[in-house]
């Protein structure tokens, strides 16, 4: 039958006059992506909470007037996505059902490989625990060159599941009770952020077995000022904005080191009271931190987004610039590269790119009226 | 949007448009043109009017001889499409987006070309592997005919015979001219 | 692993301080719903295809009498990848056909399956699997059928695109048979244990299967329609042992199916005037009728060449009793669907409109009563369960 068509169109196609002035065009015809994406490109996490199964990842150039979206990946039932810095590949956290909603469960990590976007590769992961969370970066991490790949579990008895991600092979499972989250620090291992105000951090062999574990001073209080739970990286240095705007950097050359906590918040900020708000909130080039504010924030009011994107140098620990948005911002991103941009996913849930000098440059419409692209990813 | 409204309310062929209508073009991200519109625009498809969709840059095939923007769903070659056009997708007008797979098979729409007036058949085979795109959302139905002839018909999932019948965009990739 | 969950929960609550207002009872966790055993014949199954996210469609129960949505919504079944709905009275089942995918989007091992779901808790009471080719794409409402008086077969329509019908013995719960239709698609029912297909060329083929659902002998009919001058949508209404096809430009075709030998009668007409001629039916499901004999179809005025999908601003009432056209209901928004439910005081027209809201018509006075929001992303098909 198949064939049947097939030979149809054939027939058509021979009867068609040869002096065609556009010619016949191949089929199948699929295009594909450089190897080393530009600069400029972003991967928007679309969360798509009207339909979790199909949430996505899509591939968009913020640079682009025209052909600004690439491709995308599928990431089900609250996936998470990292890319790999030494391997041309890309890796999707995710969660199946049999019967769609219901069923027996597989999570995986599927591992795409980043040019063509095909699927090159799938570890299953254990014991059905996949952290099923609102997307965040921190759900899903690569540590020690890329070798190894941390994925975030949640029962709610709370571990770490270690593969190695060159053998494609599962390693072990690192319980972190009372702790959450995969904060990258020292050679081979990871940190977690505490209910108590502490930090623990856990140190890895080769085959993914603890080696050390420790566990700083309570050095900040959850129920006074807490700390967000997505921080940016800058070389080994973590930074975390708190609920009420100071910045907690901490070093993760080792074991967790405690810089000193800095405002970003002056008095007269203070007077319109002005926070940290939205998902994905904090963002960086050079030595640049990119914080998304708001005015008139108040307790609760930490993931309503924000107006205005403050910039702060971290060595003067001082802010040089405020971009205001044309519409409010749930999440920001700033890319790398010679000419950066500012990408916001606005509370409407499409994205703005601005320059970093503030200018508007462009909107990007992510996919369905529904998409969510809430968490936007740089090249790493 | 404006310049399409313009033009098909100047048109003596002129499709009902209640505003009913056209809130939901907005909400479907402009999802379906009336096939009447369609030989009204050789001339704007040709200078590149721009899509319709919010967010979505345009494009053009940069050939005199291919007039218009393939995101645009009034875009010639889609007088039968019915989905989510592959090249708001990360394909093209006659490619899939990386990753996806292309249906070897598929319904079949005969188009009038505006730069040669000619009439073509095109073939729009969808791609699939990736869920729905949900960027433009595009149905013209010239010469769709129900489901009962389904080489006619756009109301399929065409993704038959690939490793993934999961429907991710549809193409309008021109086969030939149709024999007069 | 519950328990544990549950006693997580439990330890939060006591470690808050907030518990212990007196005027608030403890209520008990785990309290669910059930619906009647037989739902008052105004609600509506709205089917959302959820076309933007076909894996995870829904049908919802709908009561359109009420005025605020919490009061609407009953409740819900998934439904995954462009599914198809089927209700049995005899039985007294929902059935969802549906497919699955091991890897989600990305597709994997595809699996289709025959839902079976208890009415009352709208709880998964079996599933039955079948080969995994059934049609999928815009909803059409032969798609499957119940085959027979006593409801006891479900025929599913495939399309590979080689075409066939899977048959499925809803009482013993399993797969019997695959029956051939090539250049035939569709279930439309006829008969004790018979069905009919619509074929390309404008013929009908229909299929006669013994007691255990296996294919006895097919006859195929003389052209009926033109599938090319003037073709009709797929599904038609039953009526008085008539299968009534619905043509493009705006006749309805009454086929006798209930008879061996299937027969064509008489066009009729819905257009009234020689001004109305211009008006074409349209629509992703252009029309439906009531248990009375009254056909709704959805109609725009200066249709033409490709505008079979466009819905329209008007409902146009024909009455197969009278065989005339009785009424022109001027909707409140251009609509791309109709339906309707109920039989007494209860009688409804629905129509979901271009913001994909179902707009709510009191029958038979057709005066707009409110609109349904809560009926899903893109509800294709809305009806009664009559």
């Amino acid at each position: 039958m198949q064939l049947r068509i097939v030979s149809t169109v054939l027939g058509m196609l021979l009867s068609f006059s040869l002096l065609a002035e556009l010619s016949p065009e191949p089929i199948p015809n699929v295009e594909i992506l450089p190897k080393d994406y530009p600069d400029s490109w972003i991967f928007a996490h679309d969360a798509n909470f009207a339909s979790l199964l199909t949430g996505q990842l899509v591939i968009l150039d913020v640079a682009a007037d025209t052909k600004e979206y690439k491709g995308s990946l599928d990431a089900s039932q609250f996936g998470t996505f990292i890319q790999s810095s030494t391997r041309e590949e890309l890796y999707v956290g995710e969660t199946f059902y049999s019967r769609g909603t219901r069923g027996d469960r597989t999570d995986v990590v599927t591992i795409y490989d980043k040019s063509s976007l095909n699927r090159i590769g799938e570890v299953v992961l254990p014991g059905e625990k996949r952290a099923q969370i609102v997307v965040n970066k921190y759900a899903m991490q690569l540590i020690d060159n890329d070798e190894y790949l941390l994925v975030l579990n949640f029962t709610p008895a709370i571990s770490v599941t270690v593969i190695d991600i060159a053998k494609r092979e599962v390693l072990n499972e690192v319980p972190i009770g009372g702790c959450n989250m995969i904060y990258p620090s020292g050679k081979r291992g990871f940190s977690s952020l505490c209910g108590d105000g502490t930090i623990m951090s856990i140190s890895l062999d080769k085959k993914g077995q603890v080696i050390d574990r420790t566990r700083s001073e309570p050095f900040f209080n959850a129920d006074d000022d807490p700390l967000f739970d997505k921080p940016m990286y800058l070389e080994n240095i973590a930074y975390f904005p708190s609920f009420k705007g100071d910045i907690q950097p901490i070093d993760m050359t080792n074991d967790p080191d405690i810089l000193p906590k800095w405002s970003m918040i002056s008095e007269e900020d203070a007077k319109e009271n002005w926070r940290p708000s939205g998902w994905q909130i904090i963002s960086a080039s050079d030595e640049h931190l990119y914080v998304l504010m708001q005015k008139n924030g108040n307790w609760g009011s930490h993931k309503s987004g924000g107006e205005e994107v403050w910039v702060f140098d971290t060595s003067q620990q001082k802010r040089i610039k405020r971009i205001a948005l044309k519409n409010p911002g749930f999440s920001i991103e700033v890319t790398g590269g010679k000419k950066p941009l500012l990408a916001v996913t606005g509370t409407d849930m499409t994205i703005w790119v601005y320059d970093l000098d503030g200018e508007l440059q462009r909107n990007i419409v992510v996919g369905a009226p529904s998409a969510m692209p809430i968490m936007l990813n740089a090249k790493r | 949007m404006k310049w399409l409204d313009n033009l098909a309310e100047k048109s003596t062929r002129k499709l009902a448009r209640s505003s009913g209508r056209r809130s939901f073009l907005a909400k479907l991200s402009a999802g379906i043109v009336g096939g009447s519109t369609i030989p009204l625009l050789p001339v704007a498809r040709a200078s590149g009017g721009g899509n319709s969709y919010p967010g979505v840059g345009s494009q053009s095939t940069g050939n005199l001889e291919d007039p218009g923007d393939p995101t645009s769903c009034d875009y010639w070659r889609y007088c039968a499409i019915d989905g989510f056009i592959c090249a708001c997708c990360g394909g093209s007008a006659n490619s899939c987006p990386p990753g996806t797979e292309m249906s070897p098979m598929t319904w079949i729409g005969t188009c009038r070309n505006p730069a040669d007036g000619k009439n073509y058949i095109i073939s729009y085979n969808d791609c699939c592997g990736r869920t729905s795109c949900g960027r433009c959302m595009c149905n013209r139905n010239e010469g769709d005919v129900p489901v009962y002839r389904p080489q006619q018909n756009n109301d399929t999932n065409w993704c038959l015979g690939t490793k993934s019948n999961v429907y991710n965009c549809s193409t309008g990739v021109v086969l030939g001219i149709a024999l007069e | 692993m519950n328990r544990m969950f549950q006693g997580f929960v439990f330890g939060c609550i006591i470690a808050s301080s907030s518990v212990t207002n007196a005027d608030f009872k403890p209520e008990p966790i785990g309290i669910i719903e059930t619906l009647p055993e037989q739902y008052p014949d105004h609600w509506i199954m709205a089917q959302d295809l959820s076309f933007f996210h076909m894996l995870e469609g829904a049908v919802r129960v709908i009561d359109p009498s009420e005025e605020t949505t919490g009061d609407q919504y009953k409740g819900q079944m998934t439904s995954s990848f462009i599914a198809v709905f089927e209700h049995s009275k005899v039985r007294n089942e929902h059935y969802v056909i549906e497919s699955f995918f091991s890897r989600g989007g990305r597709g994997g091992k595809r699996t289709d399956l025959v839902t079976i779901y208890d009415p009352t808790s709208l709880s998964v009471s079996d599933e039955i699997e079948i080969p995994a080719k059934r049609l999928t794409g815009m909803p059409k409402g032969t798609q499957a059928a119940l085959i027979g008086e006593e409801e006891r077969f479900l025929g599913i329509y495939n399309f590979t695109p080689a075409q066939s019908v899977s048959i499925v013995d809803l009482e013993k719960r399993v797969f019997v048979n695959e029956v051939a239709t090539e250049g035939c698609g569709f279930v439309i029912p006829n008969g004790a244990r018979s069905f009919s297909s619509i074929c390309g060329d404008g013929s009908f083929l229909t299929s006669n299967l013994d007691a255990s659902g296996a294919l006895t002998s097919s006859t195929r009919t003389e052209t009926m329609f033109d599938p090319v001058g003037d073709p009709v949508f797929e599904t038609p209404i039953a009526y008085d042992d008539n299968a009534y096809f619905l043509s493009f430009s705006g006749k309805l075709l009454p086929v006798n199916i209930g008879e061996k030998q299937i027969s064509a009668g008489d066009w009729l007409s819905l257009a009234t005037t020689e001004d109305e001629k211009s008006w074409r039916p349209g629509g992703i499901t252009p029309m439906t009728s009531d248990t009375n004999g009254n056909v709704y179809v959805l109609m725009h005025p200066d249709g033409g060449e490709g505008t079979h999908k466009n819905g329209g601003s008007e409902v146009w009432v024909y009455d197969l009793e009278k065989k005339k056209r009785t009424n022109r209901i001027e909707l409140k928004n251009w609509s791309l669907v109709v339906g309707t439910s109920g039989t007494g005081k209860n009688k409804f027209l629905l129509a979901t409109n271009t913001d994909m809201a179902i707009d709510v018509y009191e029958l038979p006075t057709a005066n707009y009563a409110r609109t349904l929001t809560g009926a899903g992303s893109t509800p294709f098909v809305i009806d009664g369960l009559n």
